[in-house]
């Protein structure tokens, strides 16, 4: 299964629907879809608007491949679970987010070779045929705490006297 | 020692659960207070074990971010943080950022002095958020999640590293 979610934003993600929804047929997968407030319905694949986190996480798991949006909870959750995603920014210049950030991060966690960009909507397909074709393991999960977390444990010893 | 987290729904909360749980593995001996908004992934919150009390406020509703702001500087959003605050008691406060955040820090800081410690969003690479353009005045610790950001919060931010 390849999985779909555009996040909880009450703006939808049509640009990423739609080219999802002309993609399907060709795939050798059944495609779901999470669209969000997304206002095209998909023709060729099964969807829903919003679920709960533990059926979110749950989809993750069951997926070949999960396309995302660049939102930062979702692309770590991902990531949590030992996966590396397909992701597709929202861009400000077409009113799927109020700026570029998601253009940072994604550009951000390419260069740590985290994700799998798409800058290009037209260059979707040929992006998942890739990732069905690879393995998409991301870096194993980590089993000792960050250093950002070890130092606010410290932090939050010490911070009276800060 | 009890910690309150505050806090919005969605990446914020994804990246606070995740701190938390490590926080617990090193700190057996916190107490963790949540606060976030009322969301359909914030309903079922109570049942986590990691949290030992968790308090919901209701979400604005405006898509503007603009609106979205002003509802965090509400007197009944304020009155309700007060609340809070006044009943638990907090040793710190720390935050991951969004609208919730700003009422719990400001009355955290300017009423309570409880010592707050704020960590910038991960999905921000370059830009400030607007939660933290106001709540660097806020914090006693102020945490960017990427170095880029340091020069241009100042002096204050600090960079340990990202959460992943």
């Amino acid at each position: 299964m390849i999985f779909v979610t555009v996040g909880n934003s009450n703006i939808g993600f049509e640009r990423l629907i739609r080219a999802m929804d002309a993609l399907a047929p060709k795939l050798p997968y059944e495609v779901i879809m999470q669209i969000g407030s997304s206002s095209y319905i998909p023709k060729n694949a099964r969807w829903f608007r919003y679920a709960d986190y533990e059926t979110m996480l749950e989809h993750f798991k069951n997926a070949k491949v999960i396309v995302t949006h660049a939102g930062a909870g979702t692309i770590l959750d991902i990531l949590m679970l030992g996966k590396k995603p397909i992701v597709v920014p929202r861009l400000k210049k077409f009113g799927e987010h109020i700026d570029d950030h998601q253009l940072e991060i994604v550009r951000a966690l390419e260069e740590r070779g985290l994700v799998i960009p798409v800058y290009d909507i037209q260059k979707l397909g040929e992006a998942i045929l890739d990732a069905l074709d690879s393995n998409l393991k991301a870096r194993p999960r980590r089993k000792t705490p960050p250093r950002l977390v070890r130092i606010i444990a410290e932090l939050v010893n010490n911070v009276g006297g800060i | 020692m009890k910690l309150l987290a505050a806090c919005e729904s969605g990446g914020h909360l994804t990246q606070m659960t995740y701190i938390l749980k490590h926080l617990r593995e090193l700190r057996e001996d916190i107490n963790i207070v949540l606060v976030t908004e009322d969301s359909k992934r914030t309903k079922n919150l109570k049942s986590y074990s990691l949290f030992d009390e968790v308090y919901l406020l209701e979400t604005s509703g405006y898509k503007n971010k603009y609106l979205r702001y002003l509802h965090a500087f509400s007197p009944t959003v304020f009155i309700k943080v007060l609340r809070i605050l006044k009943k638990e008691r907090p040793d710190v406060i720390i935050s991951t950022a969004g609208w919730v955040s700003i009422p719990a820090f400001i009355l955290s800081k300017v009423v309570f002095g409880i010592p707050t410690i704020y960590i910038h969003s991960w999905s921000r690479v370059t830009k400030k958020s607007d939660s933290g353009r106001i709540l660097y005045y806020f914090s006693d610790v102020f945490i960017v999640q990427w170095p880029q950001l340091l020069e241009k919060y100042g002096k204050k931010a600090r960079y340990f590293g990202g959460i992943l």
